[in-house]
């Protein structure tokens, strides 16, 4: 009773951060494993949500963890421009502006379903340096310096990486429509 | 708040909307079958092929006493240059063989003990930090190989 409850929030959560069926599945099973062990404290607590969820991050965010380390290795390496300047004045006008109009068109033009596969893709597509910080940001409600702690990296690197996924995302589903 | 900026806090409300306006992710119907498998599979496992925090605590006091004792044995009987190994354990005859053989590893090593500190003793500073500086050399040149490789395979794809 307590896993049906639960399982589709930690399911889902796997399964935007990781980008991956299976692997969200195999999160899965391994957060209701440590419920398991703790359920004894468990199912007295009110926030077990939250600890469930809290959970599911961070074995999601470890199964990541050898491309993070490497993504934060490198990012250190590029030109000052491109990983510490201000993210917004690194998108041009035109670009946000064709950004809006796709997303305003899929927000109306489309059949749920149909909306619902197209997104799914679309954030499916995204590198894990883009999808991750912006289901971070987005899905999970995580400030760009929580994104920062988690991720290890500095925030104008979070704030950077979301700008692009968001542009990137759009171009996606713009190539769908 | 300048227009690129307002821009941009249009774009991050509209991602939100259509982000959040999807459908969440199900997981799949068995899923609670495959965690209750796993769990009985784990009750199945016997309790020493378990991580040793899982153990029986007497097994875990054992375990621990075993670890001290082995360390202890090895600081007090680790090869002397010029020990012989009846000066470090008495060897009744029917441990006379794996004695003998443990005298001559004990030998081997301090033979192997001493031909290392001739060996650092003969060699010039200059040649120590030529190895440490073509070491360092070396490391340096495969990190930036593999960086040089990174961005070329990997950062592209990800902008």
């Amino acid at each position: 009773m307590f896993m049906r409850d639960y399982q589709d929030m930690v399911f889902a959560s796997a399964r935007r951060l990781t980008g991956s069926d299976a692997t969200a599945q195999d999160i899965t099973q391994d957060v209701f494993l440590k419920a398991w062990e703790h359920f004894a404290n468990l199912r007295e607590r009110v926030g077990a949500g939250g600890w469930l969820k809290t959970v599911t991050l961070r074995l999601s965010l470890n199964h990541l963890g050898r491309y993070r380390r490497r993504w934060r290795l490198f990012s250190e390496l590029l030109p000052a421009g491109e990983a510490g300047s201000d993210p917004d004045q690194e998108a041009t006008a035109p670009e946000i502006e064709a950004a809006l109009g796709s997303l305003d068109s899929i927000s109306t033009g489309l059949e749920h379903a149909e909306r619902d596969a197209r997104v799914r893709g679309a954030l499916s597509q995204l590198p894990d340096a883009q999808r991750v910080p912006l289901v971070l940001f987005h899905f999970e409600e995580r400030s760009y310096q929580q994104i920062a702690q988690d991720l290890d990296v500095s925030v104008a690197k979070v704030k950077t990486d979301i700008l692009r996924g968001r542009l990137a995302l759009a171009k996606h589903l713009q190539a769908g429509v | 708040m300048d227009d690129q900026s307002a821009q941009a806090t249009a774009l991050e409300q509209r991602v939100n909307r259509v982000l959040n306006g999807t459908a969440a992710f199900k997981a799949p119907p068995d899923l609670h079958l495959q965690v209750l498998a796993r769990i009985e599979r784990g009750a199945q496992v016997p309790w020493w092929r378990r991580r040793v925090p899982e153990w029986p605590r007497p097994a875990q006091l054992l375990f621990g006493l075993t670890g001290v004792a082995t360390a202890a044995a090895l600081v007090l009987l680790r090869p002397a240059r010029h020990a012989t190994l009846g000066t470090v354990l008495p060897h009744p005859a029917v441990l006379q063989r794996p004695a003998a053989d443990l005298h001559t590893t004990l030998n081997l090593l301090a033979a192997f003990d001493r031909l290392l500190d001739a060996l650092v003793g003969s060699l010039s500073n200059g040649v120590w930090y030529g190895a440490l500086a073509l070491c360092a050399a070396g490391y340096v040149g495969l990190f930036f190989l593999f960086a040089l490789g990174y961005r070329l395979i990997q950062t592209p794809a990800a902008r």
